[in-house]
């Protein structure tokens, strides 16, 4: 119970970025299905489904073998560069540089893709299931690539899973029920958040693989947390200002 | 065929979806991981390299890229 307790920050992140992951690929199944018919885009998201699975149990044994500095390295870099790539786009996303994920565009787009494409809806449509497998597959990696980085190293591995579940399990009714996309969940301020949680996890597990020793222990997490927070306000800020400063000479040029 | 190289680009795409940051980041570990090690107790330099680095590298890649838009 006591790792429960304590896995909150990994609880958190794992949801967190899970409903991210899940709403994307549910979009995308969501419009296999309305577009080309249901039991096709299901077969397609079942078969993603198995896949994650078999590779989630051919490959989670060998990290456990793996030894704890090797894997603090490894993960932390990769939570690193992941985190910093989330954050980053959250930034420029806030800052009006680059336009906002829109779920509803996407879905247009991918109907409308999926309309066009050769072939009759039948049971076994090929395009509506591998659109859906490739959706399950891609991002359901990215929530599997969540999971390990934030759960492997504090052995917080089921706590961790538990959550990314709850997160897949609540968009997949979300959308169930509604049948449309979930286009007014707030995912940049959501990837922003997992953006910062992430990379301050891959700063501490990286460190702690190179022998850094935090002050605080675990409770570095945080303050590298709120230092991020502040750096990135502080971005968003200042990328406001370079892109009005750019839009601006633009406009006044003749 | 074309599936699995869609597949494989994209999961590249999970940690260097920007080149030129994750390099500079891949670049800033292996420092990092230099400096702790010749330090007789990895602590404050190494942890001022490392969160000072990040910060500085993202900070100046966001400007850039609202600069270049």
């Amino acid at each position: 119970m006591s790792n429960w307790i304590h896995a909150g920050p990994q609880i958190a992140a794992a949801f967190l970025g899970s409903s991210v992951e899940a709403i994307e690929a549910m979009t995308i199944v969501l419009a296999a299905g309305l577009v080309r018919g249901w039991r096709p885009a299901l077969i397609g998201t079942a078969a993603g489904l198995a896949t994650l699975t078999a590779i989630i149990v051919v490959f989670g044994p060998a990290i456990a073998a793996i030894p704890v500095a090797y894997l603090q390295i490894v993960v932390g870099s990769a939570l690193l560069l992941f985190g910093i790539r989330w954050l980053r786009k959250a930034i420029l996303r806030s800052a009006g540089v680059v336009a906002h994920h829109d779920e509803s565009a996407i879905y247009a787009r991918e109907a409308s893709t999926l309309a066009r494409s050769d072939g009759v809806s039948t049971r076994w449509d090929v395009v509506a299931m591998l659109t859906a497998y490739k959706a399950i597959v891609l991002e359901g990696l990215e929530v599997v690539m969540i999971v390990i980085g934030v759960g492997a190293v504090g052995n917080v591995l089921l706590p961790a899973s538990v959550g990314a579940l709850a997160a897949c399990a609540l968009v997949a009714a979300a959308g169930a029920l509604l049948h449309r996309p979930l286009a007014r969940v707030p995912e940049n301020t959501l990837k922003y958040i997992v953006g910062i949680m992430v990379t301050a996890f891959g700063w501490f597990w990286f460190g702690e693989g190179i022998g850094i020793h935090w002050p605080y222990g675990d409770l570095a997490i945080v303050g590298l947390m709120a230092v991020l927070y502040v750096t990135s306000a502080l971005a968003v800020r200042a990328s406001r200002g370079v892109r009005m400063f750019s839009d601006a000479n633009v406009e006044g040029s003749p | 065929m074309n599936a699995i190289t869609s597949t494989v680009r994209a999961l590249i795409g999970l940690f260097f979806d920007d080149g030129e940051l994750a390099l500079q980041i891949l670049a800033l570990l292996a420092a990092t991981a230099l400096m702790a090690k010749a330090e007789v107790s990895a602590s404050w330099t190494s942890i001022a390299l490392l969160v000072a680095g990040t910060l500085i590298i993202l900070l100046l890649n966001v400007t850039r890229a609202a600069r270049n838009r």
